[in-house]
């Protein structure tokens, strides 16, 4: 890592320009990946990355620039190319860095990366037998083991110089069942921001049953039904459907430029007052957490949404320019290839009062969506789309058989309006968000929720 | 890094084989947003990846910091992990073979940055001028790009090429009522002093009012065509049916299936990394093993898969020369090198003019989820528009197309004309289904 004295030098060349803020992101990460296939090694990979990302500000003007040659000269050399395009003027400022020591609220007991290989290799075999064994049907089971520790120092001209360790580590496990012609698959991926001694027993044994259950489950389902219909979304990952259709759309890269639906809506409702939505980025060993976000600012709790009510949108220093808004501490990115931008982190529809089963009354036709997978949305149209990866027909009230195939689209706007139970089991389930400052954990979360109609996509038009 | 001294150091230490996979790139972007400059990026990276083996079990790792003398430690580690690696059968690194090097003649001019400036505002200020729905210029962009990828090993493999390009990227919101679309576009271009701005304006706006006063359209099963982007997204999306490793898994279902018929007879599909027609031209793999063109699937039969080097071996068959990375510190895996499905005759406005009562699927969204690779069901946000009587009627949207790839491809009627390459390695035309299922209303 590059020492006090050089990050003072680099950081004061960079404002030998009109310039008027800088800031320098530097990483050492290594990550391993250990990926077994029915029980046996069949790779293993890592990773070792480390470099710089520069960002230098004029107004609402960046120039931005990532290097992995650290030399000093070179270092020199390449910001002094990037900041020519805020012209050369010898001001020579002198820049005092002040370390600020933060807390760690993310403590890690067993370290996943210097762990000895042969322990964590037994945890695959031990996610892949209880897999395996759940089902006769199944035929093929992948596990993964992924371990990552990134390293980080931020730097700005501000005097501001924090250090930070993310510590990483994620159980992809991935089944595959078979019967007469037909092939269905099942996934669960947990992960935290912990060691080893986050992979329990009993999270194992929960995990790999999981990802079997619903290989099993899909093999027996019908073709999805089409159309508009009510829809009971459960808890868990179920919550990507908050992240895609609001969550995005509340992060200041999109509002800042009004490319968002919901840009100057703060203090509007845009849910129906049911939906209290947070960010936390805050909680202590979660997937998408942090000490501080990737411009050196502590992680918060951020309230979105109060009871319908926008109250905050999720911002990063540039485009906090842009808002005239502070920085809500919500800058990301995947790594210093990436310019940071603003983004989700541990995100969720709080736990609210409806009962489970109540909410299945009343429906004569509908979608019980027991297991989401990923989406994605437009914010500027708001228009969204969502993929079930285990579902069920509701027919008079109850649930009918599982179906297979099914596709929730429709628009942000429109479908948290459209929310009217929330249920009291609160669960978050973790996942990869992509965007333009890379792909990053993220944790998304919800009790169960309805809502009144939205538009199934699906084969069957019985 | 002194190469000779690390592939020393391996076999030394008790390595089979040993081989270093370089790759340098340089890049630089310009953004504009609202009459001025927006973001300004610049990188220079150089990554590196290694792979050995002991007895035919293969590690790899990858490095940013090369350091000579700390080569025993990263060997070390390397040798750690091999031991852990069961492998069905034996992996092996590549032995040098003839390569025959295919030059596309492309002469990439490196615009000023006068230039630049001027042609982005230009697009910026003539996109309001052309037509007053257009709300923002949400997006330009001006990118360029050069790299080195270097391939050695302990079988004195020394192979090296280069890759360059520069493109222009730009989006635009229109705005009709309460109605909100936006559309990008992105053109590749050689010389910017002959760029058309014009001609690429008028296609950009063109097609993002069209999307304009749409709406959705009810659940029924219906005659569709896929437009080229649209089908060429389908198609990349399942690939993966070829590859040679996914089918060694049994997680394709095309295993045991060669030489069976599993698409329509008007379906030709073709890998082909020489191809002059398409962007990028690979002579060799980043396994250093000559590429070379393919026929996998002739008038609906299933021939040949994808093969790396490892797929290869656990099939006991040859490499195809399609092991590539994702980028320097991915694993080497089974990727296609410019495939397509092979053009027909006829035009698109031919095709809808054959169909007659349809609807044209022209953008799908949400494909990293609505696919299923496993079963080949897929359900998929899409929007298009309506034909009536031969001819484009109302815009569509916020709908979905649902049904199973294998079964899809089995009720083609016809294939169109309209392959484009442009930035892609997968490319197919616009082709006309039978039935499909269409969720909306």
């Amino acid at each position: 890592m590059l020492n006090k004295e050089q990050l003072e030098t680099l950081l004061s060349k960079c404002l030998d320009s009109d310039a008027d803020f800088a800031e320098i992101f530097e990483e050492d990460t290594t990550s391993q990946s250990i990926q077994m296939l029915n029980g046996l090694v069949e790779e293993i990979n890592q990773n070792n990355r480390s470099g710089i990302g520069v960002r230098i500000y004029k107004d609402c003007q960046t120039v931005y620039g990532y290097t992995n040659d650290l030399e000093m000269e070179s270092l020199l050399a390449f910001v002094s190319s990037l900041k020519e395009a805020f012209g050369n003027i010898e001001k020579q400022i002198p820049i005092q860095l002040n370390e600020e020591i933060i807390e760690n609220k993310h403590p890690v007991l067993i370290h996943p990366i210097e762990a000895d290989l042969k322990d964590k290799i037994d945890l695959l075999k031990k996610a892949y037998r209880i897999a395996k064994h759940y089902d006769s049907r199944i035929f093929k089971v992948q596990t993964n083991l992924l371990s990552v520790c990134q390293n980080v120092q931020i730097s700005n001209t501000e005097g501001k110089w924090v250090k930070d360790v993310r510590i990483r580590t994620r159980m992809p496990i991935s089944s595959y069942a078979k019967d007469k012609d037909q092939m269905q698959s099942g996934f669960e991926g947990p992960g935290a921001s912990m060691g080893l001694e986050y992979f329990s027993d009993e999270l194992i044994q929960k995990a790999a049953s999981e990802a079997s259950r619903v290989a099993i489950v899909n093999l027996e389902a019908k073709d999805c039904p089409s159309g508009k219909m009510p829809v009971i979304i459960d808890n868990g990952f179920g919550g990507v459907i908050f992240h895609e259709a609001c969550g995005h759309a509340l992060e200041s890269s999109a509002v800042s430029k009004n490319q968002s639906i919901f840009t100057g809506k703060l203090g509007c409702q845009i849910a129906s007052e049911k939906v209290t939505a947070i960010d936390d980025g805050t909680i202590s060993n979660a997937w998408g957490s942090s000490n501080v976000d990737d411009e050196g600012n502590l992680q918060q709790r951020r309230v979105l949404i109060e009871k319908g009510i926008l109250k905050s949108y999720m911002v990063d220093r540039l485009n906090g320019r842009r808002m005239h808004m502070n920085s809500t501490g919500s800058s990301r990115r995947q790594s210093y290839k990436y310019e940071p931008t603003s983004r989700m982190s541990n995100t969720f529809i709080q736990a609210g009062e409806d009962d489970f089963d109540e909410m299945f009354e009343g429906i004569s036709r509908g979608l019980y969506a027991k297991k989401m997978g990923g989406g994605s949305v437009n914010p500027q149209t708001g228009e969204f789309n969502f993929a079930v990866n285990e579902g069920y027909l509701i027919e008079n009230g109850k649930i009918s058989y599982p179906v297979k195939g099914a596709t929730l689209i429709g628009s942000g706007d429109k479908i948290l309006m459209n929310i009217d139970r929330v249920g009291k089991d609160c669960k978050r389930a973790q996942g990869m968000c992509g965007a333009s400052s890379g792909s990053i954990p993220t944790d998304v979360g919800q009790p169960a929720i309805r809502v009144s109609s939205i538009t199934v996509g699906g084969t069957s038009h019985e | 890094m002194n190469k000779e001294k690390w592939i020393q150091c391996a076999l030394g230490m008790g390595l089979d084989e040993f081989e270093i996979y370089q790759d340098e790139s340089f890049e630089k972007g310009i953004s504009w947003f609202d009459g001025k400059m927006d973001g300004f990026e610049t990188s220079h990276i150089t990554g590196t990846s290694i792979r050995g083996t002991i007895d035919g079990k293969m590690g790899s790792m990858a490095l940013e910091q090369v350091c000579d003398d700390q080569c025993e430690r990263v060997i070390s580690q390397l040798m750690d992990s091999i031991e852990y690696i069961c492998p069905k059968e034996k992996d092996h690194l590549r032995k040098p073979e003839p390569i025959e090097w295919i030059h596309k003649d492309i002469n990439w001019v490196q615009p000023s940055m006068d230039l630049v400036y001027d042609t982005i505002q230009y697009l910026e200020k003539q996109a309001y001028k052309m037509d007053g729905r257009v709300i923002q210029v949400s997006h330009i962009s001006w990118n360029e790009s050069k790299s080195t990828r270097s391939i050695f090993n302990s079988h004195d493999m020394n192979v090296t090429d280069h890759n360059q390009l520069q493109y222009l990227a730009m989006s635009v919101v229109v705005k009709e009522k309460d109605e909100v679309k936006t559309h990008n576009e992105i053109e590749i271009v050689e010389d910017l002093n002959l760029f058309n701005r014009d001609e690429f304006l008028s296609k950009l706006i063109h097609k993002s009012i069209l999307k304009l006063n749409s709406t959705s359209y009810p659940s029924q099963k219906m005659k569709v065509i896929f437009e080229k982007n649209a089908m060429t997204s389908l198609f990349s999306s399942f690939m993966g049916l070829f590859s040679g490793d996914l089918i060694y898994k049994g997680i394709s279902c095309l295993k045991g299936k060669e030489n069976q018929k599993i698409f329509s007879d008007l379906i030709t599909i073709v890998d082909d990394p020489k191809n002059l027609e398409s962007l990028t031209i690979c002579c060799f793999d980043d396994e250093g093993c000559p590429t070379r063109k393919k026929k996998l699937v002739e008038k609906g039969i299933y021939r040949v898969a994808l093969q790396s080097t490892k797929s290869a071996s656990r099939l006991h068959t040859e490499s195809t020369g399609n092991g590539f990375k994702s980028g320097y510190a991915s694993p080497v895996s089974v990727q296609p090198m410019n495939c397509c499905i092979k053009p027909g005759h006829l035009s698109l406005d031919s095709m809808i003019q054959e169909m007659k009562d349809g609807i044209v699927i022209e953008e799908l969204a949400g494909l990293h989820s609505g696919i299923d690779f496993v079963s080949t069901n897929f359900s998929l946000q899409a929007s298009g528009y309506l034909v009536v009587n031969g001819k484009r009627d109302r815009s569509i949207s916020l709908i979905t197309v649902a049904g199973n790839f294998m079964d899809l491809m089995n009720q083609v009627i016809c294939v169109g004309n309209d392959l484009d390459w442009s930035y892609r390695t997968i490319a197919s035309p616009s082709i006309y289904f039978k039935e499909c299922s269409i969720s909306g209303e």
